[in-house]
C-alpha cells in the first residue's frame, strides 16, 4: 500500500496531528515513506520539565549583516522546483510546506557582505534562497525559542560554480521542525554545519540533489538535547563526479533520544561518485537512547561509497590517563566530550564563526 | 617516601602480586626488573590507582598517607607520576592544552592560582627543547600519530613539567632507539634530586646504563626475589632471570 | 564430498519398495486440492498421523496468518502471492513432469553440475531422477544413527519428533519464532510439511556434522520446511543445510522456519549454501525463498553462529538472527549473497542484545551483477540492561556492471551506555587492476572474476565446514557467469 498524502488534511492540521493520523491508521512498517519517520515520534507530545536557557547571540549580530527582513519577494516555488527535476513526496514536511504556505525569496547576490545572518524563528512562509555568484559567502541560519506546529522550510538554489557555507544554530527550542532542500548545480559547493543544542523536540530534514562535479558537506552536532532529537538526510548523486561528506556527532544523556537516519543514493549514471557518511554517538547513561540508520542505495558501479556508525561511552582508559596526570574526572569528561565534537567545529570555514561556535559550545557544555 | 608492605593484588580472580615488599626513600632511584608476566606493570598500575585491580592484602604508605585511599587524580596531585608503557592516544585534544590542564589541576589542588598563558608557554618551550620535542608536535592531538619514541618523550615531558616527588617509569625504554633512549634518560637524570624518588621498571639492563639506580630489585611471580645494588643488574644480564631467581 | 557419497551408497542399497510414505504410488490418487484452508491443514496433520495438540497448534497459526498482513519492509519487488493457488501437501510435481533420464535435463544445468564436480550418479539424483523412492527422512541419518543414538542425540524429521519427543517439541516449537511474528512465519506454522529435528543432550559434542543435504530435496517437501535444533547445556552441534539442487519449478514459494535454542555453554553452528533455481536471464521462474531463521542463546556463555552463502532463488528474503538472552552469549552472522541477472535479495540479520556481556559480529558480503538488486538489512539492538554489550558489523558490497543495485540498510539502536556498537560499510566495483593482472597471467575474464570475488568473500567462506567451502567457492564463480563482458 502506498502512502497517499491527503492534501486536504495537511491543510487543516498540524504536523504532529497529521503524523498521528498516519501512524494510527496504518502500520508504520508498511511503507518506506513512513519508515523515514521511524524514530521521530512526531505524533507524540514530547515534554520536558527543563527550563530552556537564554543564549546570547548578540555577538553574532555584531559581525554580520542581518538579512531577515529582506526575505520578502513573493516566489512561485512549485514551478521552480519543477525545474529542479526533483520530486520528493517522501517527506510530508515538504508536501505540507508546498500545500500550506506561500514562499518568499531572497537572492544572496544582492548583498556585498561576506557574513549574512538569517533568523528564521519568526518566519512563517517558506524561504527560497538563491545564489549564483562565485564568491564564497557565509550564511547563518538561526532558530531559537520556536514552538513549531508546522515545519519551517528552506529551499536553496545554488547555480553553477557557486559557493556557500551555512552555519545553522538550532538552539533552545521547545519544538522545531526544519525542512531543508537544496539543488546543487554543476560545480557548486555547499558546506552546511548544523548545531543543535538545548532542544526538546526537533526534526531536521536535509535533502540534497547533486549534479556534475559538485560537492556537499553536511556536518551535524547534537548536544544537551532533552526529548527527541531527530535528523534525517537524503543525499542523491544524480550526475557523475560529485562528492558528499556527512558527519553527525551526538552526545546523548539525561533521558534524551537522538536519532540519525541518512541515505546516500547514487543514480546509475552518477559514476565516479564519492560518498561518505559517518554518525557517531556518545551514549552517557542507560535512560537515554541512540538510534542510527545510515543507508546506502547505489545503482552505479564505478563509485566509492562508505559509511560508518558507532555508539559508545567515553573511554575509561582515557579518563584514567587524565586522572593519572592529576586532572579530575569531571574536567576529563568535559575535555573528552569536547574532543569528540571538535571535528564538527573545525569544519566551519570562516574563522570568526569557528571561534564563535567554539566559545558557544564551551559554554553549552559546562 | 613509599613503603609497600605485603602487597597482594589480583585481577579477575587471578593473583598477580603475591606478597610484595618495597621501600623507597627520598632521593633514591630503584630499578625493578623482571621477566614478562612477573607483575611489574601491575605494580605500576596499582600504585597509580587504576581500577579493576583488587587489593587483597597489604598496605602502601606514601609520605605518611594511605595511598590506597586516594583516587587516581589525588595521587597524581600528591606528586606521584606514572610514565606509561603504552601512552594513551586522545584524538581531538591538543597536547599543549592537555599539559596546561594537568598543570593547573595540580596548582588548584595545592591551592595555587592558575599559571598564566605566557608563563606556561615559556615553561613548555624550554622543557620541550631539552627533550628535543618540536613545538609542532605540541600542537598535534595527544599521542595521535606519534611514533613510539615520540610518545615516550611526551611522557617524559609531562613528567618534567609536573615535577613529581615519586616517578614510576614503566618500561620507558621499550621501543626507543639509542638516540631517543639517551635523550629520555638525560631528561630523567636532570630531574633527579635529593627530594624526589624514582622507580624504574624495565626488562633489560640497557636503560640502567643511562639511569644509574641506587638499588636493583628482581621480581618474579609477584614477589621480589632478590635485591641488591647496581651490580645485580649486571649479574642478571650475564646469568638471565632463571638462574638468578633460582639462586635467590 | 563425503556426505554425498555416503548418501549415494545408501540410496543404492535401498529399493524403491522401502520407501516409507510411498509418494510415488500414492501421490496421484490422494492429491489434495489446491488452496489454503482448515481442511487442508487437517489433511496434512492426518497424513502425518499427528496428535491432537499439533493439529490445534496448526489451526491456531492459520487463524493468526489470516490476520497478518504480508511483511513489507524488504526492498523487493514481490509479486502478489495467491495462497489459494498453491498445493500445500505432496506439492511435488507429478511424476510425469519429472525428467526420466539425463537426456531430458536442461544441458545448462548439467553443465553447472559438471563445474561443481558432482559425478554423474549424483547429477541424476540432484536432477530429480530416482529421488522419490530414496530419500525419506529416516534414511539420511541411518548411517550414523547408531553412533548418534548411543550418545543420546536425536536426529530425525520433525514429523517423527512430534510423535517420539512431544515434550521437547511442545516446549520449544514456536518459542523462538512466535507464530504471530509475521505472516510467512504463521503460514509455515500452519502448513509445515517436514524438516529436521535435532536434540543434543547435556554435555555431548556431536561428533559429525549433521546435514539434511539430500532429504529436503528428495522429499520435495521443501516448500514449508520446519527445523528445530536444541542444544542442551554444554553441548555442541554443527549443522549443514544444502540447497544446491536447482529446482525447475515455476515461481515456487518456499517459506521455511528454522528455530535454534542454545542452553548454558552450548554452541550451535548453522551453515547454509543456498542455490535454488534463480529463474532464467529474463527473470522467469525461480524460487521465492522466504525464510525465517532465528536462534535463541538462552543460556549463559551460549553461542550461535550463522554462515550462509546465498546464490540462488529469484527472490531471497532471509534474516537469520540471534536473541542474546544469556549473559556472555555470542551471536555471529557471516553472509555472502550473490545476485545476478534479475535476481533480488534482501538479507541480513538481527542481533538483539538482552543479557550482560553479550557480543555479536556481523560480516556481510553482497555481490550484485546483471540487473540484480542486493540489499543488506540488519538490526543491532542493545537493550538498556545489556551491560557491556559489543557489536561489530562490516557490510561490503561489490557491483559488477551499472545496471544492478547494492543497498545497505542497517538499524543500530542502543540504550546501554556501557556498550559499544561499530558499523562499517563500503561499496565498490570490482578492481580493474586486479582483473587485468589476472588476465595478464592467463586467466579468462570469468575465472578472474571468480577468483577476485572469492577473495572478496573469503572472510565468510572460511567459516563454512571444509566440504562446503570448496563447493561454495565454485558456486560463487558459477553464479557470476556472464556478468563480465
Amino acid at each position: 500500500m502506498e502512502l497517499v498524502l491527503n492534501l486536504d488534511k495537511i491543510q487543516s492540521e498540524s504536523v504532529s496531528q497529521y503524523a498521528k493520523d498516519i501512524l494510527d491508521n496504518q502500520n508504520p512498517y508498511k511503507n518506506f515513506k513512513i519508515e523515514n519517520y521511524k524514530y521521530a515520534q512526531l505524533h507524540k507530545e514530547v515534554k520536558s520539565e527543563i527550563l530552556l536557557r537564554d543564549i546570547n547571540f548578540s555577538k553574532l549580530l555584531d559581525n554580520t549583516k542581518n538579512i531577515t527582513s529582506y526575505i520578502s519577494n513573493p516566489f512561485d516555488l512549485t514551478t521552480n522546483l519543477n525545474l529542479w527535476n526533483y520530486n520528493n513526496e517522501d517527506s510530508f514536511f515538504r508536501v505540507s510546506s508546498l500545500v500550506k504556505r506561500e514562499t518568499k525569496s531572497v537572492n544572496l547576490d544582492t548583498f556585498d557582505d561576506r557574513n549574512l545572518f538569517l533568523d528564521i524563528s519568526q518566519i512563517n512562509e517558506n524561504i527560497h534562497i538563491s545564489k549564483s555568484s562565485t564568491n564564497e559567502v557565509n550564511l547563518i541560519i538561526f532558530n531559537s525559542k520556536s514552538n513549531d506546529e508546522y515545519p519551517k522550510s528552506i529551499f536553496l538554489d545554488l547555480s553553477n560554480s557557486s559557493k556557500l557555507n551555512v552555519v545553522h544554530y538550532n538552539v533552545s527550542n521547545n519544538k522545531s521542525f526544519l525542512y531543508f532542500e537544496t539543488n546543487l548545480q554543476d560545480n557548486s559547493y555547499l558546506n552546511f554545519v548544523s548545531f543543535q543544542s538545548d532542544n526538546i523536540h526537533t526534526r531536521n530534514e536535509f535533502y540534497a540533489s547533486l549534479n556534475h562535479e559538485c560537492n556537499f558537506d553536511l556536518y551535524g552536532l547534537n548536544i544537551n538535547n532533552y526529548g527527541v532529537n531527530d535528523n534525517y538526510s537524503f543525499i542523491q548523486h544524480l550526475k557523475p563526479s560529485s562528492s558528499s561528506r556527512e558527519i553527525f556527532k551526538s552526545i546523548v544523556e539525561k533521558g534524551a533520544i537522538t536519532n540519525f537516519q541518512g541515505k546516500i543514493y547514487v543514480d546509475s549514471i552518477a559514476q565516479k561518485t564519492d560518498g561518505y557518511q559517518m554518525s557517531r554517538s556518545l551514549l552517557l547513561d542507560d535512560i537515554s537512547k541512540a538510534n542510527n540508520k545510515p543507508e546506502l542505495e547505489i545503482y552505479a558501479d564505478d563509485v566509492k561509497c562508505s559509511h560508518g556508525s558507532t555508539v559508545s561511552k567515553l573511554d575509561d582508559e582515557q579518563i584514567y590517563y587524565f586522572k593519572s596526570r592529576g586532572i579530575d574526572s569531571e574536567i576529563a569528561k568535559k575535555i573528552l566530550k569536547k574532543a569528540f565534537i571538535v571535528e564538527i567545529i573545525e569544519s566551519i570555514k570562516d574563522d570568526m564563526l569557528k571561534n564563535y561556535s567554539n566559545e558557544l559550545i564551551e559554554s553549552l557544555l559546562s | 617516601m613509599l613503603e609497600i608492605k605485603n602487597l597482594h593484588v589480583s585481577i579477575e580472580e587471578k593473583k598477580i602480586i603475591k606478597g610484595l615488599d618495597l621501600s623507597i626513600n627520598k632521593g633514591e632511584v630503584h630499578a625493578l626488573m623482571g621477566p614478562n608476566g612477573s607483575g611489574k606493570s601491575t605494580l605500576s598500575y596499582v600504585l597509580s590507582g587504576k581500577d579493576k585491580y583488587e587489593i587483597n592484602d597489604g598496605t602502601i604508605d606514601y609520605n605518611g598517607k594511605n595511598l590506597l585511599e586516594l583516587d587516581v587524580d589525588e595521587r597524581a596531585n600528591e606528586g606521584l607520576f606514572l610514565a606509561f608503557q603504552y601512552p594513551m592516544e586522545i584524538p581531538g585534544v591538543q597536547t599543549s592544552f592537555f599539559l596546561k590542564t594537568a598543570i593547573n589541576s595540580k596548582r588548584k589542588y595545592l591551592g595555587q592560582s592558575e599559571m598564566d598563558a605566557l608563563e606556561f608557554a615559556k615553561l613548555m618551550k624550554s622543557k620541550a627543547e631539552e627533550l628535543n620535542i618540536s613545538t609542532e608536535m605540541l600542537k598535534r592531538d595527544l599521542n595521535v600519530n606519534y611514533s613510539g619514541g615520540e610518545k615516550k618523550k611526551q611522557e617524559i615531558l609531562q613528567m618534567s613539567m609536573l615535577s613529581p616527588k615519586m616517578a614510576i617509569l614503566d618500561e620507558t625504554d621499550s621501543g626507543l632507539d639509542i638516540d631517543a633512549l639517551r635523550i629520555v634518560s638525560e631528561g630523567v637524570n636532570k630531574l633527579r634530586n635529593n627530594d624526589n624518588s624514582f622507580l624504574v621498571i624495565t626488562h633489560y639492563q640497557r636503560l640502567l646504563n643511562y639511569i644509574k639506580p641506587d638499588f636493583v630489585h628482581i621480581i618474579a611471580d609477584g614477589k621480589i626475589v632478590k635485591s641488591g645494588d647496581y651490580s645485580l643488574a649486571l649479574e642478571l644480564e650475564e646469568k638471565g632471570y632463571e638462574e638468578i631467581s633460582q639462586t635467590a | 564430498m563425503a556426505a554425498t557419497e555416503q548418501t549415494i551408497k545408501q540410496v543404492n542399497t535401498l529399493g524403491s519398495s522401502d520407501y516409507k510414505y510411498g509418494f510415488s504410488t500414492e501421490v496421484d490418487e490422494i492429491r489434495p486440492p489446491k488452496g489454503l484452508n482448515e481442511e487442508i491443514i487437517k489433511f496434512i496433520s492426518a497424513q502425518k498421523d499427528e496428535p491432537e495438540w499439533m493439529l490445534e497448534w496448526r489451526l491456531n497459526a492459520f487463524k493468526v496468518f489470516n490476520k497478518l498482513p504480508k511483511p513489507q519492509w524488504a526492498k523487493l519487488n514481490i509479486p502478489e502471492i495467491d495462497y489459494q493457488d498453491c498445493y500445500y501437501y505432496s506439492i511435488p510435481k507429478s511424476l510425469k513432469d519429472k525428467p526420466k533420464s539425463l537426456d531430458e535435463i536442461d544441458p545448462e544445468i548439467l553443465k553447472t553440475y559438471e563445474k561443481l564436480g558432482i559425478p554423474l550418479k549424483e547429477q541424476k539424483m540432484l536432477s530429480g531422477i530416482a529421488v522419490d523412492a530414496v530419500f525419506d527422512s529416516v534414511s539420511v541419518a541411518t548411517t550414523y544413527k547408531k553412533q548418534l543414538s548411543d550418545l543420546g542425540i536425536v536426529f530425525c524429521s520433525i514429523s517423527e519428533a512430534v510423535k517420539t519427543h512431544p515434550e521437547l517439541v511442545k516446549k520449544y516449537l514456536g518459542s523462538v519464532i512466535p507464530v504471530s511474528d509475521h505472516s510467512f512465519a504463521a503460514l509455515n506454522s500452519a502448513v509445515f510439511t517436514d524438516g529436521s529435528f535435532i536434540y543434543i543432550p547435556e554435555g555431548v559434542r556431536c561428533p559429525v556434522e549433521l546435514s539434511t543435504y539430500f532429504r529436503i530435496n528428495a522429499m520435495n517437501t521443501g516448500q514449508f520446511e520446519r527445523t528445530l535444533i536444541i542444544a542442551d547445556k554444554d553441548s555442541y552441534v554443527s549443522y549443514l543445510e544444502g540447497c544446491t539442487a536447482p529446482m525447475r519449478d515455476e515461481n515456487q514459494l518456499h517459506a521455511a522456519n528454522v528455530e535454534l535454542v542454545a542452553l548454558d555453554n552450548a554452541e550451535i553452528k548453522y551453515s547454509t549454501v543456498q542455490n535454488w533455481y534463480p529463474g532464467d536471464k529474463e527473470g522467469k521462474g525461480g524460487i521465492y525463498n522466504f525464510v525465517t531463521k532465528r536462534g535463541a542463546c538462552r543460556g549463559k556463555n551460549s553461542k550461535i553462529s550463522w554462515t550462509q552463502v546465498e546464490t540462488g532463488s529469484a527472490i531471497t528474503w532471509k534474516y537469520p538472527s540471534c536473541i542474546l538472552q544469556g549473559d556472555n552469549s555470542k551471536g555471529e552472522f557471516y553472509s555472502v549473497a550473490i545476485t545476478n541477472n534479475m535476481q533480488q535479495a534482501d538479507t541480513g540479520t538481527k542481533m538483539i542484545h538482552i543479557g550482560k556481556n553479550t557480543s555479536s559480529k556481523i560480516i556481510s558480503k553482497g555481490i550484485s551483477a546483471g540487473k540484480a538488486n542486493n540489499t543488506y538489512r540488519g538490526l543491532v539492538n542493545i537493550l538498556s540492561k545489556a551491560k557491556n554489550a559489543r557489536n561489530f558489523t562490516q557490510c561490503d558490497s561489490l557491483l559488477i556492471g551499472n545496471q544492478c543495485g547494492a543497498h545497505t540498510v542497517p538499524y543500530i539502536e542502543s540504550s546501554n551506555s556501557d556498550s559499544m556498537v561499530e558499523h562499517e560499510a563500503t561499496t565498490s566495483k570490482i578492481n580493474e587492476d586486479q582483473l587485468f593482472y589476472c588476465q595478464q597471467r592467463g586467466l579468462n575474464s570469468e575465472d578472474a572474476v571468480g577468483l577476485i570475488v572469492n577473495g572478496f568473500c573469503k572472510e565468510v567462506l572460511q567459516h563454512l565446514p571444509m566440504e562446503f567451502a570448496v563447493e561454495a567457492q565454485k558456486l560463487v564463480a558459477i553464479s557470476l557467469e556472464g556478468s563480465v563482458g
